[in-house]
């Protein structure tokens, strides 16, 4: 699980963004994710991190850049900036914290808004290993998923439990959106009214020799 | 000899330690008594010592205590104890306790308001709505936050002892408290129950985080050597206006959104547009200045806390606590610097970072990769302090010239004579083209 796997080699690049309320486990669960590291002193996040790991899905070798969102930043001009080219989103809450789980809403609303309209979105239930203080009923929270059309797992970043599968839950759905997306694209002759709508959707199939070559890079 | 005395005997007046011991770089001739030195009598002497024109006159009186926001069960656990009558300190670390026994079992948090009047993310240029009413918190509110964000404070092991945790949010409370009131152009200090009557309603506060670690330096400084005792009540009091004092230029620029806008607009790009155009159109290429604010987002609101290690960035400290120059400014320049002592690297960079994400990276990640391996940071502070004096003279073709000779002798590049950026990434590319052309025909 080396953040520096595959380095500049990869096929797909996408962005997702860790939205949620502060102190729901966003810096920890990246932390796991990218480097299997759990801080259990991890301070608050200023502002905005990210960090990268390469996965391979379907034969396809997908670069994850991953953004870790200040949860007290919210309704915000240059946050919004974290949301331009995302492909994914993960929304967090604390399992333990009824209060993190309410504002999920929010949050949700705050991604449809900004984000592209295509973006994947997860909810993630974190801290599965406090379930002795369990204040949100995993039925509750699945069912608000399914209603809004996300995927859904609880995760423990403390433990490793299910953080992988979260994210690679994600990355695949994104991925098979994109393989479906081209397809349907050759099927259609190229239609352009195939095309996914809004501005951003930043999944530029890469070519392994070219990192993050662009279509709008001449030379 | 201490440094506290070491100042005394050299410098007779606070203008000249500032001028000769901190400008000048005198103090951090021998750097190795200043690396490992606790700045409480230095930021003291800086700050408090009565010389400038002070927008009000500092804190003087006793701080007030924590209000304690109950919810009816703990309403009624706290009836049994009627009768005790703790002391004021004693009070704060209690109720500091049950506050976060409060969080563990009722996880009940709103850390923003649920509606906005006006959704920021709508507006345009000119269209600016000032965002200061939406971000305001209630006291409860703002306090769980505060809980929350001194849990994870992790500059020093002693912010880990409660009784330090109570008094650094006694700290927070005052300060808020304070902005508050001078924000509403009232009265110094006055306690906010009393603001409303008997209603008992909490007012409206305004914290962010990132305010929490910057009082935390403070507070680190000023502690006492040993680090295991809490302050007296004249020690808080000097913690508590040294913050003012600092929060005074920072808060308004660095956390409120619209004007850190504009700071980037009107100030640190122009100036580094004037420092040196190629590294301005890398780091502006694509007119987006908000991919900037990305990353200047925590270098500035903790003031480079994140971004560089301890010893370095207390003087910088040392030098905004002379307040010679505005801090939004200062700021601004000393970034600047700090780009002009990477240019090499970010040039690279640009060269394959078409969506200027790596260049984020890198900036996000300053301090873990290490960067610059060996910061001169007192020579930073010094050419930082020059572009400013040089700006608000307008000598700008001054700071080009300043700014060439620093890169030069950083990097060896000679930036005198300007060549455009976007035509030398197109050149490297043809360059490129042609490699693999002729090596294919090999």
């Amino acid at each position: 699980m080396n953040n520096e796997d595959y380095g500049y080699d990869y096929d797909y690049l996408f962005k997702i963004v860790l939205i949620g309320d502060s102190g729901v486990g966003k810096s920890n669960l990246l932390s796991r994710f990218t480097t299997n590291e759990f801080n259990i002193e991890s301070k608050s996040t200023i502002g905005v991190e990210f960090a990268t790991r390469t996965i391979e899905v379907e034969g396809k070798k997908i670069k994850a850049q991953i953004w870790d969102t200040a949860g007290q930043e919210r309704y915000r001009a240059i946050t919004s900036a974290y949301y331009r080219g995302a492909v994914g989103a993960l929304i967090v809450y604390d399992i333990s914290k009824s209060g993190t789980y309410e504002n999920c809403n929010h949050w949700l609303k705050e991604l449809r808004d900004n984000a592209d309209d295509n973006v994947a979105v997860g909810l993630i239930g974190n801290k599965s290993d406090l379930a002795h203080l369990r204040a949100v009923p995993t039925a509750e929270a699945k069912n608000f998923a399914s209603e809004n059309e996300l995927l859904f797992t609880e995760t423990s970043a403390l433990n490793s439990e299910n953080v992988d599968q979260a994210f690679r839950e994600l990355i695949t759905a994104i991925y098979q959106m994109v393989s479906k997306h081209q397809v349907d694209l050759g099927d259609s002759g190229n239609n352009a009214a195939a095309a996914p709508k809004g501005p951003t959707i930043s999944l530029t199939p890469t070519p392994n020799e070219n990192k993050k070559s662009s279509s709008s890079n001449c030379c | 000899m201490s440094i506290k005395e070491t100042i005394i005997e050299r410098y007779p007046s606070r203008e000249q330690l500032v001028q000769n011991g901190i400008w000048r770089s005198e103090l951090y001739r021998n750097r190795a008594s200043m690396a490992g030195c606790d700045r409480s009598w230095l930021w003291r002497t800086l700050v408090l010592t009565p010389h400038m024109e002070m927008d009000v006159s500092p804190f003087e009186g006793d701080l007030l205590p924590v209000p304690l926001i109950t919810t009816k069960r703990e309403e009624e656990e706290q009836e049994g104890d009627q009768q005790v009558k703790p002391t004021s300190h004693e009070r704060s670390i209690s109720e500091y306790r049950k506050k976060m026994q409060h969080n563990i079992k009722m996880g009940i948090r709103r850390l923003t308001p649920r509606e906005v009047v006006h959704d920021p993310l709508q507006d345009s240029k000119g269209a600016h709505v000032p965002t200061i009413e939406n971000d305001e918190l209630s006291l409860d509110e703002a306090l769980e936050i505060i809980d929350l964000d001194l849990s994870r404070l992790m500059l020093d092991d002693m912010f880990r002892d409660p009784a330090v945790l109570a008094q650094l949010r006694q700290l927070l409370y005052n300060y808020l408290i304070i902005s508050k009131q001078r924000q509403s152009s009232h009265s110094f200090i006055k306690d906010p129950m009393e603001e409303n009557g008997d209603s008992g309603e909490p007012t409206t506060f305004r914290y962010k985080q990132g305010y929490h670690e910057i009082l935390g330096l403070i507070y680190l400084q000023l502690s006492p050597e040993n680090g295991t005792t809490i302050l007296d009540s004249e020690m808080m009091r000097n913690v508590l206006n040294i913050y003012i004092k600092l929060m005074d230029q920072v808060a308004p620029v660095f956390y409120d959104e619209q004007a850190l806008i504009n700071w980037d607009e009107t100030q640190f790009s122009l100036i580094l547009k004037n420092a040196s155009p190629i590294l301005y159109d890398v780091m502006y290429e694509n007119g987006n200045s908000h991919n900037n604010l990305i990353w200047l987002l925590r270098w500035t609101k903790v003031l480079f806390l994140r971004e560089l290690p301890r010893d370095q960035v207390l003087i910088i400290w040392d030098h905004l606590l002379t307040f010679t120059y505005p801090i939004a400014n200062y700021v601004a320049c000393l970034i600047v610097t700090l780009l002009l002592s990477i240019y090499d690297q970010l040039l690279e960079l640009n060269k394959h970072d078409s969506d200027h994400d790596d260049i984020i990276e890198m900036m996000l990640h300053f301090k873990e990769n290490k960067v610059i391996p060996s910061i001169d940071m007192v020579e930073l502070c010094k050419l930082a302090g020059n572009i400013c004096e040089l700006w608000y003279s307008r000598q700008f073709h001054d700071i080009k010239s300043i700014c060439d000779s620093f890169i030069k002798l950083k990097t060896g590049i000679d930036t005198s004579n300007t060549i455009d950026p976007n035509r030398q990434r197109l050149e490297n590319k043809l360059r490129q083209n042609v490699m693999k052309s002729l090596s294919k025909g090999k």
